[in-house]
């Protein structure tokens, strides 16, 4: 019989693998790991997944495909090999993103009120002003606490000497939390003895803290305060994560037609009449938030929600406006942010980053579209993308008309390095996948990381793409103390 | 000059109504860098409503209130007594960064080909203000003031093409030559006293016109390419001011129901003394 992990292959060196060392020998916190899955025969593990189908299907942990047939929803792939974070290492990634949260906080409290860093010519006023997630109705707006950011999934990856990265930070409405906490469930009832050898980190008080974070919001002199979630509705594709977290924490869904403005308070309609609301935990985007203000079209939100949140009579978590921080030009001067609030240098490195608004980084662009990745500034979800590597010469020439036509659009970076790590690509084979990681920070008196977060994997031979909607898994991810 | 304004708006509908949050912005500018001074403002809202207000990003007051229960009408009367001063040039801003919003395009104002074949000639003069009024009298003599071809929505591109327009479209036709040859300009949504706010004279009392930065000493001048007059006098009564049309609409507002919305506004400035 052919024992997992015999035939498999960490190579290409160019990459990370995050089991085995360079040399081949397995890294020391995977050593009871491998040890147990060496034992596995593939009715073992053809056992252990079937109980974690029927699980999710059970629980409908799905997510919708758009593009593809209108409404399809799939099971969210979970590989059954969990991903595992030793503690010293985790406690880098938790210093580097509390550094990096507040000092994004701090940043967005300044350009929404007194906008020092743009008029120290830290960061270039037009970059801000210029981009369409600056939100004018919300400056000189006091947010409680001064949080802007209470939830927040920066994107980390490893590069090939396996330092980490950030490779975006996502400060609006960032999901898959969901999938993190039912990884966890799943891994523990189909590997129970494995899970018992390590001491890992809970993960499971997410969503008493999150309802925590949003009671700390709550306006002033509101105790026991009225929590809801506002949720786009069914047609979202991370509706099951509005459900599910919603339930978690006891508290109400909704959707815009169900809440009220009425002289510039918020409230929910109830079979008993109006019912006073405090906090809204929205994961409706800024643009659909409030017709009166924002996209008069917009059938998602509440007419009047704006202006009661300016006036203090509810709190909204994310605020409005942070998507300015998140920009991916924006992203390039993180660094400088970090340094100009903190009096820091940056735990956590950025991927290098060209400009293309900047004369030199343009040329420098231009003349290596061959071998970078181009994207917009403003885009997400891989439109607007050039992958050089990938690409003929003819879209190298139509990008660099883009480019150079709209250079404040555009940046470039390196061919992305993701690290690997041993995946089942298929019912029995260990493939050397590429993954992420997108941890959790929640804001509000305090900052709280919840220990790993959302290991996404690319469960295609080679794929660097670890989207959901594109073939992408996810893992259990382990912070373990040794 | 003190001058008197009574505007009145009112929403019809064919049935009926629920759930109206609205959005006024018809309080006098009040800004202390302006030489205009607001004496009174009163606003009435029928049905009754209770009337809230902020200062907007460009230091304009906004006035809000909802009503929930169902209505086939909503009156909206403001009344206010200003003091024109002197003249309409506003000091200009510390903060020169605040001027970068006023330098590009913006929804109704584009750097269309249209304006960049119409600006070219004027690229030769040095001086930026004088520039702005080349501009202005350029429009004021070659545009055709024409109600009724164009929308609340037209773009400055679209104003172009026509050659014709209202003084909203000629404003934001200015704004945009303007920002094109890199003078900072902005869209300003005021009243117009007694010579009314169509060329020919007949009283309207509304108006649009712009304000370009002269510089810190200079600060911010009116000048309005639908009159001859082109600058702004004692007679201009500015509401307030942003990138264009869209940052200062009078009144704005969303409802519930299903039904067939007709506007009437009627607009009165008298002179007090």
């Amino acid at each position: 019989m052919k024992r997992y992990f015999e035939t498999y292959d960490h190579g290409p060196l160019r990459f990370f693998d995050e089991v085995f060392s360079k040399e081949g020998t397995p890294r020391p916190h995977y050593g009871k790991l491998l040890q147990r899955f060496r034992q596995f025969s593939q009715e073992d593990i053809n056992a252990r997944r079937e109980i974690i189908n029927i699980d999710f299907r059970n629980q409908g942990i799905t997510f919708t495909v758009y593009g593809v047939d209108e409404g399809i929803e799939r099971i969210f792939p979970f590989d059954l090999i969990p991903r595992i974070l030793p503690a010293k290492e985790w406690e880098i990634l938790e210093k580097g993103l509390l550094q990096r949260i507040t000092a994004l906080n701090e940043f967005l409290f300044d350009i929404y009120h007194t906008q020092k860093i743009l008029k120290d010519r830290v960061v270039p006023a037009e970059l801000i002003l210029g981009s369409r997630h600056f939100a004018r109705e919300f400056v000189g707006v006091n947010p409680p606490l001064g949080v802007y950011i209470h939830v927040t999934g920066s994107d980390i990856i490893r590069d090939g000497e396996g330092n980490y990265l950030v490779l975006e930070d996502n400060l609006r409405t960032p999901s898959g939390v969901s999938y993190m906490l039912q990884n966890r469930q799943a891994l523990k009832r189909a590997f129970p003895a494995i899970f018992g050898k390590y001491k890992v980190r809970p993960i499971e008080n997410y969503p008493q803290e999150l309802l925590r974070t949003l009671q700390e919001i709550a306006p002033p002199g509101r105790f026991d305060p009225n929590v809801v979630l506002l949720t786009p509705g069914i047609y979202n594709s991370a509706y099951f994560e509005h459900s599910f977290l919603a339930r978690q924490m006891g508290i109400e869904l909704t959707e815009g037609k169900d809440l009220v403005v009425n002289n510039n308070k918020v409230y929910k309609r109830t079979t008993r009449g109006l019912e006073r609301v405090d906090v809204i935990y929205r994961r409706v985007d800024d643009s659909f938030i409030d017709p009166l203000v924002f996209r008069p079209d917009s059938r998602l939100g509440v007419a009047g929600l704006i202006n009661a949140y300016r006036k203090g009579n509810v709190a909204l978590a994310n605020a409005i406006g942070t998507g300015v921080a998140d920009d991916k030009v924006i992203y390039s001067f993180v660094p400088k942010i970090i340094r100009y609030y903190l009096g820091e240098d940056p735990i956590l490195q950025n991927v290098p980053t060209w400009l293309a608004s900047n004369p030199a980084d343009l040329k420098y662009i231009l003349e290596n579209l061959g071998s970078l990745v181009v994207k917009a500034a403003n885009e997400s979800g891989g439109y607007g993308m050039l992958v050089g590597p990938e690409s003929t010469l003819a879209e190298q020439e139509k990008f660099a008309e883009m480019i150079v036509a709209n250079p404040r659009n555009y940046i470039a970076q390196p061919t992305i390095s993701l690290s690997r790590h041993p995946s089942f690509i298929n019912d029995s084979e260990l493939y050397g996948c590429h993954i992420d990681l997108r941890p959790y920070v929640l804001y509000g008196k305090n900052v709280t990381i919840v220990p790993g977060g959302l290991t996404r994997v690319a469960l295609k031979r080679g794929s660097l793409v670890v989207n959901s909607s594109q073939g992408g898994g996810s893992k259990d991810t382990w912070v373990i103390d040794e | 000059m003190i001058l008197k304004v009574e505007h009145t708006t009112i929403f019809e509908y064919d049935s009926p109504i629920y759930e109206t949050a609205t959005e006024v912005r018809l309080h006098p500018d009040t800004s202390l860098s302006s030489p205009q001074r607001c004496a009174s403002f009163k606003l009435q809202v029928e049905p009754a409503a209770t009337i809230f207000d902020y200062t907007d990003f460009y230091g304009n007051v906004v006035n809000h209130f909802n009503i929930l229960q169902s209505h086939k009408k909503v009156k909206i009367l403001a009344t206010s007594v200003v003091d024109t001063g002197n003249g309409q040039s506003v000091a200009g801003d510390d903060e020169e960064i605040l001027l970068t919003d006023f330098t590009g395009e913006s929804r109704y104002v584009h750097f269309d080909q249209g304006i960049r074949e119409f600006t070219s000639m004027f690229t030769t003069l040095e001086d930026k203000c004088q520039l702005a009024e080349h501009i202005c009298r350029e429009i004021n003599g070659t545009f055709v003031y024409e109600p009724g071809i164009t929308d609340v929505h037209s773009t400055s591109a679209v104003v172009m093409a026509l050659g014709r327009g209202v003084c909203q479209d000629f404003a934001h036709v200015m704004l945009a030559a303007c920002r094109y040859l890199a003078i900072p300009a902005r869209y300003v949504s005021g009243y117009l006293y007694g010579g009314g706010s169509t060329p020919d004279g007949r009283d309207e009392a509304s108006h649009a016109w712009c304000e370009v930065y002269c510089g810190k000493e200079k600060g911010w001048i009116g000048m309005d390419p639908t009159h001859k007059t082109l600058f702004a006098d004692e007679r201009y009564i500015k509401i307030g001011s942003g990138r264009d049309y869209s940052d200062v609409p009078p009144v704005r507002g969303t409802y519930k129901g299903n039904a067939q919305e007709k506007l009437g506004v009627s607009v009165r400035v008298s002179a007090m003394e």
